[in-house]
Parts: structure tokens; C-alpha cells; sequence
């Protein structure tokens, strides 16, 4: 008895190291459906669960769903599965995870999935179906009960840890889209793939008080090279975001530690150095101008990422592997860190994120020199603060046209500047305004 | 030499699972959702010799919701008698109630068990949709808010009828 049961001990050990080695051939997405089959108050709902199905508590704490999940075996399979005769029957988000069924098995991602680190190349795509819990006004938490993720789970194996993706497609993210729910949440997929290929282990609480992210937030380093490389994945099948990207540069915003954003102009002192490279838009266009400007560049970014992938990841990180990897290019890298920045790196910050380069130094002697171009200059910025925070200053012009600083806000339509008086931690220190006409917290205004 | 095995195994188990760590999740995608424009339930399930019957509501959540289009679909255990139909408008805080009536078949159900579903192709209220998400208060956010707009004008320039359903299990 206990030699058989040393004998399944043993077993189970052999299944948790090896299995994965087992697979190793196998690139594949495994796809689940899950339909929600009722809601209600917690208590009521773990009482006398039918087999196969199971409870998920929502945030709120009071109530609960229980949901059944089954393994999809091909495109008809889940239609039916959806409870649909053909496609047409649908709802807007079900074709929605029809779509990101097919987007999935197209061949463009085969030679994304090979890049997958680890010996085992499978990721769960888990197609969530909350048909008939679409109203938030009485489903108040179910976006975030079920808000598309990429869970992963890493598995300690002989060379280092292997990364197990699930990543969970909803539609919440896309509730009321009509005729672009389906690509919106392509979309989506596309960004969670991009983060089963990544290593990157976040920082504690990297995203701040809310836990969630804007694109043009800036948060810690190791997350936003990881969300920055996801939004670069998902821009190789939606080009076209890449406007969206840039659009929301023109502003950057800075959570509070108690909660609530404030918001200041890309270019304002609140973001210097390598402080740009913890906004992920910022990495996400440099990744793909990288990408797209050199040649055969979103294989170099790919290999190079793929080669140097780990836990540590940031963008100084990858930025100085790159150069290392493709030296002939250095020159195109300076040049892309420092337009994606707006130009707004010294001569100091580029060498401490790109490395000490020869083509690098060349490249920062010649756009110091006057009889070259300089990046081009911002584009005229116009400040918003989303809420007042004490100790706010602001700066705006009366009806008489005489500037004015006050520490409320201005009467409401009055465009203003702003400056916070305490520091981003680590980055900025606090200025006082000497001179209005010369404070470098006045730009482009 | 009990106490060794024991003693073990359970250090065996201790490794599998400490050699399985759950990494950090990847925060959410900070993005704003329409507000709903229908809200669809099914209640008062009624059996009573093999039929089943039950009472489906149609509001609108945002103006007036137009040319609703209402059909039905089943597991093969049920078979629903009420007819698809149409509604020409339903305006916000004017409830419609559909009754149905469904039979057992006699099959088995499906893999997802016994169900039915009522669907509700739409027009929703395209002005009423964005002059909501053009309030400031609940849209503070002047690129997020004009991401949803542009969704707005590109569904309203498709004329995009919009699909929602309602889907009951039945037993439960």
C-alpha cells in the first residue's frame, strides 16, 4: 500500500517536471466556452450546483454566477455551443468570440505561437459568453467580474520557470460597439497573445492605486515594456491603432497614490529620462517604428525580444540588447527612442538607456549640431487636470488677457496650465514659480 | 519507516506545489463601454404537463430602441411555440412583455443542458447613445470618450442593427 503510494507520489512529480517536455512539439490554442447559466445571491447559487458547472463570486461580494465551461472542438461546436443554428442568430458579442475563434487558428499567428517561451507551446483561450448580462445598470460588476486577461501561471522547470497562458475573451471591454465588437475584441486578443509571449514579471502594485491603465499612463518600468510590447503585437495585425497611440500622447497622466489621475502635457517636467519609457504608448510605437522602419524589422524586434526575454524585461533593457544584436542599426534606434520621446532625452539620458555606442554618439554629436534638423519641435499642448488636487497651481489668462496663478481652477471654459506642488517620487523635484515669463513648466502654451 | 514514507511524500508534494507560482496578472486595459441600450430578462418560469411557459421582458435602457425583431432558439429537449415577431419601437421606461410557451420534445438536451433564448435585433437610439457618452461627468477622460464617439458615428453611418439575446436555463 505505501510502496503504491510512494509509486503515485513519484508519479505526479514525474507528470509536474517532465509532462511539459512531453508536449513539446505542440504550438496549439485550446479553446473552452463558458456560458453563464445564473445569477444571484451567493448563497443561493452554491446550494445544489449541477455537475459540471461551477460558482464564481462577483466583486461585489453579494452575489455570484455559476457558469459551464466545455471544450470547443471546432467552429460549428461553438456556434452551436452559443445556441445558434448559423452565425446569423448571434449577438453582437458572440460573434465577437466566434471571430476571435477564427483570429486565433489564423496563419498569421503560427509563427508567433513558436515564440512562445518555454518547452510547452499551448495557451487556453477561454471564450466567455455573457449573453443576457449585457445591462450594467442591473449586472453592475460584470465587466469586472469577467474583463478580458492573460492569467499565467509559471512553473519552476530545470531551465528556469515555464509560463502557462490563459487569457480569458469576454467582450465587456467592448459592450455597445455594434458592427466593431468583433474587431474590437480581435483586438483585445491580439494584446493578450502579445503577453504570452513575454516573460516579464510586473512590479508589485505597477499600476497603481485604480489597478488599471491608460495607455498613456505612466507606470513602472517592467509594466509598461510589457504592455507596451502587447499593444506592439497587436498593432502587427491593427496597423491602423497606431494613430490611436499617438493620438493619446499628447497628454500623459499620473496617478495619485490615493487614487485619481492628474494630467499634463507629454512634455511637461512631471515625465524626464528614462521616466518616458514607463509610459507603454511610448514603447508600443517604439517597438513597431522599429518594427516597420527597418528592413525585415519586426523579425529583428522579435528575434531579439524572443533571445533576451526574462522576468527583468524593460525597455532600456531590450533597447541595449537590440544594438547589441544589430549593431549596424544603432543609429535607427537613437533615431526612434528620440523621436518617440519628442526629443525631449539629453545627450546623457540616450546614452544611459541606449549604452555607449559609437553610431549612438555619432548620432547625438550630429542633432546637436546646427547644420542638422532637430526633432521636430511639440506641437502646441493645452494642460488638463481631470480632478483639483491640493496644492495644484494654476496658471490662466483673465478677460483682460493678464496671466493669473491660483491654487483653485480657473471659472469653467478658461483654458489653464498646471503644476502640482509635489513630485512625481524619484523623477521630478518641486519648482517654484520665480519668474512666470521664464518657468520651464510653461511650455507650449 | 511508516513516518519516513509519510514524512516523504508529503515533502514530495510540498515541491510540486512550490514549484508552481501564479504569475502577477497583467492589469486591465483602462477603456470606457457604452452605456446598456436594452435590457432583456426572461422570469416566471411556469412547468406544468410538459410545457413550459414563461414571460420575457424587453426595456430600453437608452431612448427609444427601434424595428425590434424577436425570434427564439432552443436546446432540442424544447420546442417554443411563440412565434418570432416585431416591435415596432420600444421607448425607454415602456416595458414590453413576450410571453412564451415552450413543449418538451422528448430529446435529450444538449451539452449545455436544457435551454431557450430570445434574440432582439435592434436600431438603438444613435443621438440618444451620443449624447450620453458626451457627458463630462461620467466621460471625463477626452480621449477615451472620443475612442466611443468615433464607434458611434461609424455604427451610425453602417446603420448597424445591433444584436442582443437573453438565454434561460431551465431548472434552475
Amino acid at each position: 500500500m505505501l510502496k503504491r503510494s510512494l509509486l503515485l507520489t513519484l508519479l505526479a512529480i514525474f507528470s509536474a517536471c517532465f509532462a511539459p517536455s512531453i508536449w513539446a512539439a505542440e504550438t496549439t490554442v485550446t479553446t473552452s466556452y463558458t456560458a453563464i447559466t445564473a445569477f444571484g445571491p451567493v448563497n443561493t447559487l452554491q446550494q445544489n450546483v449541477p455537475e459540471g458547472e461551477k460558482v464564481i463570486i462577483s466583486a461585489d461580494g453579494q452575489n455570484a454566477y455559476r457558469v459551464k465551461t466545455i471544450k470547443v472542438t471546432d467552429e460549428a461546436h461553438l456556434i452551436r455551443l452559443m445556441g445558434a443554428a448559423t452565425e446569423n442568430e448571434l449577438t453582437d458579442l458572440q460573434k465577437g468570440l466566434l471571430e476571435t475563434y477564427r483570429f486565433a487558428r489564423q496563419a498569421e499567428f503560427d509563427s508567433l505561437k513558436t515564440r512562445i517561451p518555454g518547452q510547452s507551446k499551448t495557451i487556453d483561450l477561454n471564450l466567455v459568453d455573457i449573453t443576457g448580462y449585457t445591462d450594467t445598470s442591473r449586472y453592475t460588476k460584470i465587466t469586472d467580474d469577467f474583463w478580458p486577461q492573460n492569467s499565467r501561471t509559471y512553473r519552476r522547470s530545470s531551465d528556469g520557470f515555464e509560463l502557462h497562458s490563459e487569457i480569458r475573451i469576454s467582450g465587456t471591454d467592448c459592450l455597445g460597439y455594434g458592427s466593431d465588437t468583433a474587431r474590437s475584441m480581435q483586438s483585445t486578443f491580439a494584446h493578450e497573445f502579445g503577453h504570452a509571449l513575454d516573460k516579464t514579471f510586473t512590479e508589485a502594485n505597477a499600476y497603481g492605486h485604480d489597478g488599471a491603465h491608460y495607455v498613456n499612463e505612466k507606470i513602472e518600468p517592467k509594466a509598461s515594456f510589457a504592455e507596451g510590447f502587447a499593444n506592439f503585437i497587436k498593432m502587427l495585425f491593427f496597423p491602423e491603432e497606431e494613430k490611436e497611440f499617438r493620438d493619446s500622447l499628447k497628454t500623459v497622466k499620473i496617478e495619485r497614490p490615493q487614487g485619481g489621475y492628474d494630467e499634463y502635457p507629454i512634455a511637461s517636467v512631471q515625465i524626464s529620462g528614462e521616466g518616458f519609457l514607463d509610459i507603454e504608448a511610448i514603447n508600443a510605437l517604439i517597438f513597431t517604428r522599429l518594427a516597420a522602419d527597418l528592413p525585415d524589422g519586426q523579425k529583428l524586434v522579435l528575434d531579439s525580444f524572443e533571445k533576451h526575454n526574462q522576468q527583468e524585461n524593460r525597455m532600456s533593457r531590450f533597447l541595449q540588447n537590440f544594438i547589441k544584436d544589430y549593431p549596424q542599426h544603432a543609429t535607427v534606434v537613437a533615431q526612434t527612442l528620440d523621436r518617440e520621446t519628442f526629443g525631449r532625452l539629453s545627450d546623457a539620458d540616450v546614452r544611459l538607456i541606449l549604452g555607449n555606442n559609437p553610431d549612438v554618439q555619432k548620432y547625438l554629436a550630429a542633432r546637436s549640431s546646427p547644420n542638422v534638423t532637430p526633432p521636430a519641435p511639440q506641437p502646441e499642448e493645452k494642460y488638463q487636470v481631470i480632478t483639483h488636487k491640493n496644492g495644484t497651481i494654476y496658471k490662466w489668462k483673465d478677460a483682460q488677457g493678464n496671466w493669473q496663478f491660483t491654487d483653485q481652477p480657473p471659472p469653467a471654459g478658461v483654458e489653464y496650465t498646471t503644476r502640482g506642488s509635489t513630485a512625481t517620487p524619484g523623477k521630478a523635484s518641486p519648482v517654484k514659480i520665480e519668474n512666470p515669463d521664464t518657468d520651464p513648466f510653461i511650455i507650449g502654451y | 519507516m511508516i513516518k519516513q514514507v509519510a514524512g516523504l511524500q508529503l515533502l514530495m508534494m510540498l515541491m510540486i506545489l512550490t514549484s508552481l507560482i501564479h504569475g502577477r496578472l497583467y492589469a486591465n486595459q483602462f477603456s470606457y463601454v457604452f452605456p446598456p441600450n436594452i435590457s432583456l430578462q426572461i422570469v416566471d418560469q411556469i412547468e406544468e404537463a410538459g410545457k413550459i411557459r414563461l414571460t420575457a421582458i424587453i426595456e430600453s435602457r437608452l431612448g427609444t430602441i427601434e424595428d425590434l425583431e424577436i425570434f427564439f432558439e432552443s436546446s432540442k429537449d424544447l420546442r417554443i411555440l411563440s412565434n418570432a415577431s416585431v416591435i415596432k419601437s420600444v421607448p425607454q421606461a415602456s416595458p414590453r412583455k413576450v410571453k412564451i410557451l415552450a413543449v418538451k420534445t422528448g430529446q435529450k438536451a444538449d451539452e449545455m443542458g436544457s435551454w431557450l433564448k430570445m434574440g432582439v435585433r435592434f436600431t438603438p437610439d444613435y443621438q440618444a447613445i451620443k449624447a450620453a457618452v458626451n457627458d463630462k461627468q461620467i466621460y471625463p477622460d477626452d480621449f477615451e470618450r472620443q475612442k466611443l464617439l468615433n464607434v458611434v458615428e461609424k455604427n451610425l453611418s453602417e446603420n448597424a442593427r445591433y444584436l442582443e439575446a437573453v438565454r434561460h436555463f431551465v431548472n434552475r
